[in-house]
């Protein structure tokens, strides 16, 4: 039975949060908190080989101590393992310093065949941390997965690269990248998210990954956000009215006149 | 000219990573990027140096000398035919060790997005992604010429200014189509051919393959002059078929939002909002787009933006020029049938 860790990440719900207009900012109080979408679709990987091959499931995630939401979703959708990494001395961490205590962790509570990860986060969405476990760890990473077939301790991948597509076999233990174009993420059955939030959840400390605490938190990230501004941007909006045809004529029209048609 | 190689001392100098796409032509993206970073390098008083690594790379020095690096540094092998995780990397890291560059940039392709974060968690070193914009400035806490890396934060409702005070180099990886490029004829170029040869396989990833070309838009939608883009409100894949139409009247190229790919109405490379792909044309119509963060912030500095969906209070009708509230589809044909009348009055 293969050993699989996902990496789960809550993140506010950005797509409807309200935003301090003066600085951009995210009212945290506004934003519900959800799931990493991509996430999500680490999970239906992790789940789908579970179902081929069988697996055991380990969900890590890293955050305050309300992300045991996360975790408590991740158990409802069938992880069997639930590690919450918490610790006031982790906040702040950019994506270097998130990635380090992500690896040292995993090195404790593993080792594993397989590492998932979603592409990235809708909160900072810099897609670093799959590829920073893959130095960290030394284990290769795979992204844009199309298909794949594990046998044994090989995995066979159809992979999607730039403009092309590739073939390729892997031995394991592999990191994995998912996003939300590869797979479908099943739906939750109440059943399941009823019995999730009794779920044990292991929480290890800054003290119980090891390392220094300047690797870690604010002092262990070398970038710093020196200022957010609200992005700005609205247009003139002028409505285009009448029929489909006399809006299809004063659409070109407009385009003449701004010089993009021409004959 | 100062000598190529530093050794030891403190980080200087602006490197480019002149990423070549599909092993065929310089990637636009690296030109607009050598472009900025020449800027950057006259603001500092360093010298910009491009790197490429490539089959054939001798190919494509003329066309990368012309945006005026002082220095470009070279590899050509076989091996370096596609990107590979197992060898640029390792490349990378030895002529960053080696020549101690302050500064760092890479497109934020999908090579570009592997590269930039495996040498920052090897360096120890920040990297911001997908930026849109970067200059020097200083700052009253952390000191002079330090680069200034912009990026939409929270979802593309901010921009965030990141800098990496002390760590070095500093690094960033830039959305294509945010700078642009422009050709220089004052600066004389340096060129130096690295020394490579393809190390050995370690056995944990093979290829079993050749890899295979599949669709994608004629021009590259980053440098497409028009953009016509349908969303979920076309309801089908024959409604969004039909945008390919419009576009060649137009002359244009066809773009899609999450859900038309979701729905496989169209491959991912017609993906607008994928991570990196940041698109200026003159002109984007969206039909039946209403407007999910990630869609618009990356076509927010389009020129003309004409949305045509059944919602005027739609996040992308809020950031129209022309805004028509009416069925997208039908719109279409409209549009369609208007423009093929008067090509052939």
């Amino acid at each position: 039975m293969l050993s699989i860790l996902i990496c789960v990440k809550q993140v506010p719900d950005t797509g409807r949060a309200l935003f301090d207009l003066k600085t951009g900012a995210i009212d945290r109080a506004s934003a519900e908190n959800i799931v990493n979408p991509d996430d999500l679709h680490a999970l239906e990987t992790a789940l789908s080989i579970r179902d081929t091959v069988g697996a055991r499931i380990t969900a890590l995630s890293m955050g305050p101590p309300g992300a045991r939401e996360a975790l408590y979703e991740a158990a409802a959708y069938g992880a069997d393992r639930c590690v919450l990494l918490c610790d006031p001395r982790f906040a702040g961490s950019d994506s270097l310093a998130t990635s380090r205590a992500l690896a040292a962790a995993i090195i404790k509570t593993g080792p594993f065949d397989l590492i998932i990860t979603g592409r990235e986060a809708i909160d900072g969405s810099t897609g670093h941390v799959g590829y920073q476990l893959s130095e960290i760890l030394k284990i290769p990473l795979v992204t844009r997965i199309h298909a794949y077939n594990i046998e044994g301790r090989y995995i066979t991948i159809e992979r999607l690269y730039g403009h092309e597509y590739q073939k390729i076999r892997a031995s394991l233990p592999l990191i994995l990248s998912v996003g939300r174009e590869d797979n479908r993420v099943r739906f939750l059955r109440l059943a399941d998210i009823a019995v999730s939030s009794n779920t044990a959840i292991e929480e290890l400390s800054m003290d119980d990954i090891g390392g220094r605490e300047d690797e870690y938190g604010i002092t262990g990230s070398p970038t710093v956000v020196v200022d957010t501004r609200k992005f700005n941007h609205t247009r003139s909006r002028e409505s285009i009215e009448g029929g489909a045809t006399e809006k299809a004529r004063a659409i070109v029209q407009r385009l003449k006149k701004h010089g993009i048609l021409q004959y | 000219m100062k000598d190529a190689n530093i050794t030891g001392g403190e980080h200087r100098d602006i490197w480019v990573f002149a990423e070549i796409q599909d092993h065929e032509r310089v990637l636009e993206g690296a030109l607009e990027l050598i472009t900025r970073g020449r800027e950057l390098a006259d603001a500092l008083g360093e010298r910009l140096c491009a790197l490429i690594f490539a089959l054939n790379a001798e190919e494509y020095l003329p066309l990368i000398e012309r945006h005026g690096p002082d220095i470009i540094m070279y590899a050509s092998d076989p091996a370096l035919k596609h990107y590979d995780d197992r060898i640029i990397p390792d490349l990378f890291a030895g002529l960053i060790a080696e020549h101690r560059p302050s500064i760092v940039l890479f497109p934020s392709t999908e090579a570009g997005s592997d590269l930039a974060p495996r040498l920052a968690a090897r360096f120890g070193t920040g990297l911001t992604a997908h930026c849109t914009g970067l200059s020097i400035a200083d700052h009253p806490e952390y000191g002079k010429n330090l680069l200034l890396m912009e990026r939409p934060a929270y979802g593309g409702n901010a921009i965030a200014a990141v800098m990496c005070p002390h760590a070095r180099p500093q690094m960033a990886t830039v959305r294509q189509g945010v700078f642009e490029k422009r050709e220089r004829t004052d600066v004389k170029t340096e060129i130096v051919k690295l020394s490579f040869s393809a190390p050995g396989s370690d056995g944990r990833i093979e290829s079993l393959q050749a890899p295979l070309r599949r669709d994608r838009p004629a021009v590259p939608l980053e440098q497409a002059r028009v953009i016509v883009a349908g969303g979920r409100g076309l309801g089908s894949k024959k409604n969004f078929d039909r945008l390919y139409e419009l576009a060649s009247l137009l002359g244009g190229e066809t773009g899609a939002t999450r859900v038309p790919v979701f729905n496989r109405w169209c491959g991912e490379e017609r993906m607008i909002g994928q991570t990196g792909r940041t698109v200026r044309p003159r002109l984007y119509i969206g039909f039946g787009v209403s407007g999910q963060i990630q869609h618009t912030a990356s076509i927010v500095e389009s020129e003309i933006i004409v949305s045509i969906n059944t919602d005027p209070e739609s996040p992308l009708a809020e950031m129209s020029d022309y805004v028509v509230t009416d069925d997208a589809a039908a719109v279409l044909e409209a549009l369609i049938a208007r423009l093929k009348a008067e090509k052939q009055s």
